[in-house]
């Protein structure tokens, strides 16, 4: 067979059209695998949160509307090795948020949750339109700047790792918010140096993580799942089609029963774009379309297409 | 979108759904790798996502998705500086479901 296939192309030569594919050198199947083609695959989760909190350094760098000037394709193609630890990191402040969504089951009392619920919509929707407002851009730069400080004086980490080091292991191993509270109140108090800017409580450590950007919102659901309590809903206690109540007792507070999460999709994708690494990859489709007519991809598909040619 | 059963306890009754968002812009060996998956919603049991409370729950991604269909204002680093602003939209390609009851 390989002898036909030799003599063939010899005879023939390269079809004209060939060219080589960029795909990947070869076959790979799990995320370890490729996590292994990429880099180092003996990582502890550790270390995998302090890459993805250099990358958020990456990011904070080539936020546009502030660093625009300064930022040219110089600094970009430089940082173009970082590449695969920009696709990493992001996945890494995913994975942090999930797990830190799955285990903040442990309730604040009511008060503190309609307050919650407001800013985080406002926050949102604001987030939406983020690349419009200057200001939040700015902001949100500013703020990464600021946690992405060393810890203390000469301290490995920056602020932003420790912390969601911190919440990463206290979330998988699904400790009370008590604890963590405790926990990061010792070591802000007395067994860091003086000069550490760890967030002493567990809603100080959440606010810090969560202005870096790509949060969740909680959203209260009637148990039997007629409404969600959002928009002309938003203020109601009973559901308005079964009636059932939306809170239940907790100790002294009341609690949603039922609450959906809901991972905005547009800052995620719109910070895809945002990040060298990342924003090649999501143009990757543009520049490897098959020219032969073949459909390797859904590109090649008529309505992909259509929408190329309407939009 | 799929049920599942978060902590792997096999007897459990409790039905967790998620949605999952797969972006096909990337390339086809990284679509699926869980850095990149786009993870939407969770919706919490103890009950299925039934039919009839399907649209209730996918409520808030779909108004997403609206908002992406009509283009959303980003920045594309790759470009030079004064293409980077540009357009994004999105589309909703296909579903693979588990149908609700």
């Amino acid at each position: 067979m390989l002898a036909i296939v030799c003599g063939h192309l010899i005879l023939n030569g390269r079809h004209p059209l060939f060219r080589v594919w960029k795909g990947p050198s070869h076959l790979v199947d799990s995320d370890e695998e490729w996590a292994a083609t990429n880099g180092n695959s003996t990582q502890t989760p550790m270390q995998l949160v302090d890459e993805g909190v250099h990358v958020g350094q990456v990011l904070e760098d080539l936020f546009p509307s502030v660093n625009v000037e300064q930022v040219g394709m110089e600094k970009a193609s430089l940082n173009l090795n970082l590449r695969e630890d920009g696709v990493r990191g992001l996945g890494m402040v995913h994975e942090v948020c999930e797990t830190m969504e799955e285990l903040s089951i442990v309730p604040n009392n009511m008060v503190e949750h309609g307050d919650l619920n407001a800013k985080e919509d406002t926050g949102n929707n604001d987030e939406w339109f983020i690349v419009d407002d200057h200001d939040d851009v700015a902001n949100e730069a500013q703020h990464l700047r600021e946690t992405c400080q060393p810890l203390y004086k000469g301290a490995k980490f920056s602020i932003l790792a420790t912390t969601l080091m911190l919440i990463n292991v206290c979330m998988v191993h699904g400790v009370s918010n008590k604890f963590v509270d405790e926990l990061l109140a010792l070591l802000h108090k007395h067994l860091l140096p003086l000069d550490n800017c760890l967030p002493p409580t567990m809603y100080g450590a959440k606010t810090l993580t969560h202005k870096v950007g790509l949060n969740y919102t909680n959203i209260h659901a009637c148990v039997n799942g007629c409404v969600l309590f959002r928009k002309q809903y938003k203020t109601l206690i009973t559901c308005p089609k079964c009636e059932s109540t939306r809170f239940k007792e907790h100790g002294q507070s009341h609690v949603a029963i039922k609450m959906v999460r809901h991972f905005p999709l547009v800052p995620r994708l719109l910070r895809m774009y945002q990040g060298v690494g990342t924003s090649e990859l999501m143009t990757w489709h543009s520049q490897n379309r098959s020219i032969d007519g073949k459909v390797r991809h859904v590109l090649n598909s008529k309505g992909w297409e259509h929408i190329d040619a309407t939009f | 979108m799929d049920r599942m059963n978060p902590f792997g306890e096999k007897s459990n009754t409790w039905s967790t759904w998620h949605v999952l968002g797969l972006n096909y812009n990337l390339p086809p060996w990284l679509v699926t790798k869980k850095f990149l998956l786009l993870l939407s919603l969770i919706i919490p049991g103890p009950y299925c996502v039934k039919s009839s409370n399907f649209d209730v729950y996918i409520a808030p991604m779909l108004e997403e998705l609206a908002e992406l269909w009509k283009g959303v204002r980003g920045v594309d680093l790759l470009q030079p500086l004064e293409k980077r602003q540009f357009i994004m939209r999105a589309i909703l390609i296909w579903t693979i479901h588990d149908f609700p009851r």
